[in-house]
């Protein structure tokens, strides 16, 4: 009886000691009080381990949240079979098995006790509390989660559901036909998986881009532009369909990888090699095998004259500028001869004039019949390279939706601004610093595409 | 120019042009990890091995290859060097370039061919370093033996074969580390742990509880310092700490009040082995008719009966046996001589002298026992027995059975005496080298371990588990970097 009792209590209270049950009922009750004001089920605070979570929630602290549900949990099952072992079987108290899980359970705490800080912080901030009441929320927990939950003077910055909705209903339903030449887009969703929800980070996006055309891809932060790039590339894969000069990108990957040249952000390369080698390397593993060694030297050799490299080519990499660095990290894709060529922000970290250079570059590339497109945020200075530009927003729900996709006078009609920094601004959100008019365009586009 | 690598043909079907596979790829990225060796300073580990190796070699010099304890200290520090070397050696390779890793993996690098590559760079660097290792042992003075090794032409090369192994698999053990952590940080984060854990576990320094015994089994170092020690011969080496610790006490006095039968059960002990080996000394107990006179002579108890009158008409003979079988000669002849009583000895007169002419030599006249000694000692006539040679050889065991024996000692049983003893003494007493190899080879059997036993069997074993051990960390590898792409960026 009494074990069941203990295990009973630890289930539901996450102790069993009277005074313990006593302050876990005050925390409850608190919770319930915060949860309602948060937009979450109340009825979450009765159960141990996923309270905490849906508290941490609430605190717009959700990564830790998952973190201190697992520690919970395990910290449950531990306390469990610690009370088990303790009220049947005397003997077994001093043992191996309850000394390891002792020290276990303590390791625990620590960490508990660190995520249970930067919750408590987050709360502290979306409540715009002052900073003394952070103490009473390290160690009296339920008494300021009382306070807080019945007390209608304080009230949450944001709800709690606004983090995880799903995406914006309005869709085009409007599938692009596949071309023989150029890039088809046809994206459903890309999806991700994150403590058991399914997020939405881009939705209904569909394109057809010609050949020999230089695509702007614009978008604020996190409207899930370099996820759009990696899903068209067949990097990280959605629920589409993409094809490249009639070749599917997804189901014939392994074949085309070599049809596309990504560019990070970041130059992602070995510091201590030299261009010429860094190069070499990269032109033997991306160019055909039968390409004889004569050929290739030759093509390494043309490819370092058309971006300037020539003179650096015995130089350490981590000897280079900034811009013989962007420079090289384009070559090392350029080097396979690409149909598509996309750069996530090859011009970040360089002066204006040396920007609109490496643009001038990826024109050329452009002119040579193949497809560039480059993410940057500095897109005004150089905006008369382009041909199309391509507008990601996120909407209500901070999904990645297609906002406008066209020419880049189409561009300006459309949202009725004159520079793409002002189309940014106008599709971010308020706490961004933006007009929060995104939703508004993605169904304004989705009605001119189903038109 | 060259035209892109995958084209429509006429039907609209991809014609696949073939690019290099995983053999050519591991090519590529050999050259480049080689390269990376002299520009990124990754070359530094073979000075670092040395270093390590000299640091090392100051502490199991003196007992290494010699002495049981130096064979376990000496392979446990040795297969931390190897560890430290393997697991420093690749602990930031992957983790460093994860980024750079990962766009190479989308432009066509198969992840095989980037960890074979490393396992055949690493390979090389261990193996460099093993060689060190073992050079500078050896020129710092460690006794490793130059005779034929278990396996190999030397000794030195199977220890070098060894090191390179555990290293080898530590460092694997590093790459999966490398491959599992995202950043150089995570990386030395984990390492100590590693560490920790292979060197408490090794089994050979800490005594382990028994249920962690069987955790032992997974690690390296378990395996490394098994292999060194059953290379060093460590089952056939002597024991010294106890000696040891004997000689450094020799100046301790010990003692304390005992009584006789403490003493006489300690005699008795068969299965102490120090009083086995004592019983079995042979006590050379010859000696001539004079030497036994003058004893008989010089002796007090016998000065007590020297004016007894004799028979003029007996013989020798017949004094002899008046001596042994007379009631009032009977104290005389429980006279103990330390190797006999004074009856067993005229026993053994009686006999050796059977069918002598001085057994059946008359006296001639009254006369007491002291005339006749004191005859036998000066006159010429009686000289030519003196020389008779007379007893036998026998073991301080039969001594110490005949003290053991006697009712006069056995009754004094509960008479407590003081001793007062170095224990310098004791040794000297029982024999210096008799209880040192007594000592070394006694706690040598005790400390025998049949996984440390010398033979080819056992190292090829454990050669085999390190080579086991790296397949399987290099395969853990390419499997932990084949998700490289589900990174969050």
């Amino acid at each position: 009886m009494e074990a069941v009792l203990k295990v009973l209590g630890i289930l539901l209270f996450d102790t069993y000691s009277w005074h313990g049950i006593a302050l876990a009922a005050l925390l409850i009750a608190g919770y319930w009080g915060m949860f309602k004001k948060s937009g979450v089920d109340p009825r979450w605070a009765l159960v141990p381990c996923v309270r905490d979570y849906m508290f941490s929630k609430c605190a717009g602290r959700e990564p830790e949240g998952r973190v201190l549900f697992i520690i919970n949990a395990l910290t449950l099952v531990m306390d469990l079979i610690l009370t088990i072992i303790e009220v049947k079987f005397e003997e077994e108290q001093g043992s191996t098995l309850v000394l390891a899980l002792s020290a276990l359970a303590f390791v625990l705490l620590i960490v508990k006790a660190v995520y249970h800080i930067r919750i408590c912080s987050g709360i502290v901030q979306m409540y715009h509390a002052n900073g003394w009441w952070m103490w009473l929320w390290l160690f009296i927990t339920g008494l300021p989660a009382v306070i807080w939950g019945f007390n209608p003077k304080y009230q949450p910055e944001i709800q709690a559901e606004d983090l995880t909705r799903m995406s914006l209903d309005t869709l085009s339903g409007v599938s692009v036909a596949g071309m023989k030449d150029g890039l088809t887009v046809n994206l459903e969703e890309r999806t991700a998986k994150e403590f058991f929800q399914k997020k939405y980070l881009l939705r209904d996006i569909h394109m057809y881009i010609k050949p020999g055309h230089m695509v702007l891809l614009l978008g604020g932060s996190g409207a899930g532009k370099t996820t759009f790039l990696n899903a068209v590339n067949g990097y990280e894969k959605a629920k589409a369909k993409v094809t490249l000069n009639g070749g599917d990108i997804y189901g014939e990957y392994k074949k085309m990888q070599y049809e596309i040249g990504f560019v990070p952000q970041q130059e992602l390369m070995r510091g201590k090699d030299t261009v010429y080698r860094t190069l070499t390397d990269a032109s033997r593993l991306r160019l055909p095998r039968d390409l004889s060694r004569k050929d290739r030297r030759a093509r390494v050799e043309e490819v370092m004259r058309i971006f300037g490299l020539t003179p650096v080519r015995g130089n350490l990499v981590e000897k280079l500028s900034g811009g013989q660095k962007k420079r090289l990290s384009i070559a090392l894709e350029f080097i396979s001869n690409p149909s598509l060529f996309i750069l996530d922000e090859p011009d970040s970290g360089l002066d204006g004039v040396m920007a609109r250079e490496l643009m001038e570059q990826l024109r050329m590339i452009a002119d040579q019949g193949k497809i560039v497109i480059v993410i940057t945020h500095t897109p005004d200075r150089v905006i008369d390279l382009f041909d199309d530009v391509i507008v990601l927003a996120k909407d209500s729900n901070r999904t990645g939706r297609l906002a406008f996709f066209g020419s880049i006078e189409e561009a300006r009609s459309f949202f009725g601004k004159q520079t793409m920094e002002q189309i940014v601004m106008t599709i971010n959100r308020r706490e961004e610093g933006g007009e929060g008019r995104a939703d508004e365009f993605i169904t304004k586009y989705a009605e001119v595409q189903h038109a | 120019m060259h035209n892109n690598q995958a084209t429509a043909n006429k039907s609209g079907h991809l014609v696949h042009i073939r690019h290099r596979g995983r053999g050519p790829q591991v090519i590529i990225y050999l050259g480049k990890l080689l390269r990376m060796f002299l520009y990124q300073n990754d070359w530094k580990v073979l000075p670092m091995a040395a270093i390590i190796a000299a640091l090392v070699s100051m502490v199991i010099k003196k007992d290494f290859f010699l002495t049981m304890e130096g064979e376990l200290k000496g392979s446990f520090a040795l297969t931390c060097v190897a560890i430290w070397n393997g697991c420093f050696n690749s602990i930031q390779v992957i983790c460093r370039e994860r980024s750079i890793l990962k766009r190479e993996h989308r432009a066509g690098l198969h992840i095989s061919s980037y960890v074979a590559s490393h396992m055949i760079y690493q390979a090389l660097l261990c193996l460099v370093q093993s060689g060190i290792t073992i050079y500078v042992l050896i020129i710092m003075g460690v006794k490793i033996p130059m005779d034929k090794g278990l396996i190999t032409i030397s000794t030195a090369v199977d220890l070098t074969i060894t090191v390179f192994l555990v290293s080898f698999a530590s460092d694997m053990l590093s790459l999966l580390i490398s491959a599992i952590a995202h950043s150089t940080t995570t990386a030395m984060t984990i390492m100590p742990f590693v560490l920790i854990f292979q060197l408490v576990f090794s089994g050979g320094i800490f005594n382990l509880p028994a249920w962690s015994e069987q955790i032992s089994h997974y690690t390296i170092s378990s395996y490394g310092l098994k292999c060194f020690a059953a290379q060093s011969d460590y089952n056939n080496s002597p024991m010294v700490t106890l000696w040891n610790t004997l000689v450094k006490m020799k100046s301790s006095e010990i003692g304390g009040t005992y009584t006789v039968g403490q003493v006489l059960d300690l005699l008795e002990d068969k299965d102490n082995g120090v009083m086995t080996e004592l019983r079995s000394r042979e006590i050379d107990a010859t000696f001539t008719v004079g030497e036994l006179w003058d004893v008989l002579a010089s002796s007090e108890t016998v000065n007590g009966i020297l004016d007894r009158k004799i028979d003029a008409s007996m013989t020798v003979g017949e004094i002899l046996t008046v001596l042994r079988t007379d009631e009032n000669c009977a104290s005389f002849r429980d006279i103990n001589l330390g190797f006999g009583t004074v009856g067993e000895l005229l026993k053994i007169l009686d006999e050796e002298l059977e069918g002598t002419e001085l057994k059946e030599l008359q006296i001639g006249r009254d006369f007491t026992l002291r005339e006749a000694l004191e005859l036998f000692k000066v006159e010429d006539g009686t000289s030519k027995y003196r020389d008779i040679s007379v007893g036998r050889t026998f073991t301080l065991g039969d001594l110490i059975d005949a003290i053991i024996t006697n009712p006069d000692i056995q009754a004094r049983r509960d008479q407590p005496f003081t001793l007062k003893i170095t224990v310098g003494q004791l040794i000297d007493l029982i024999g210096e080298d008799t209880l040192k190899e007594y000592v070394q080879s006694k706690t040598a059997q005790i400390s025998h371990i049949d996984a440390y036993e010398k033979n080819v069997g056992n190292v090829v074993n454990y050669w085999l588990v390190f080579i086991f051990f790296a397949m399987l960390y290099a395969l853990l590898s390419v499997i932990v970097l084949e998700f490289i792409d589900k990174d969050r960026r």
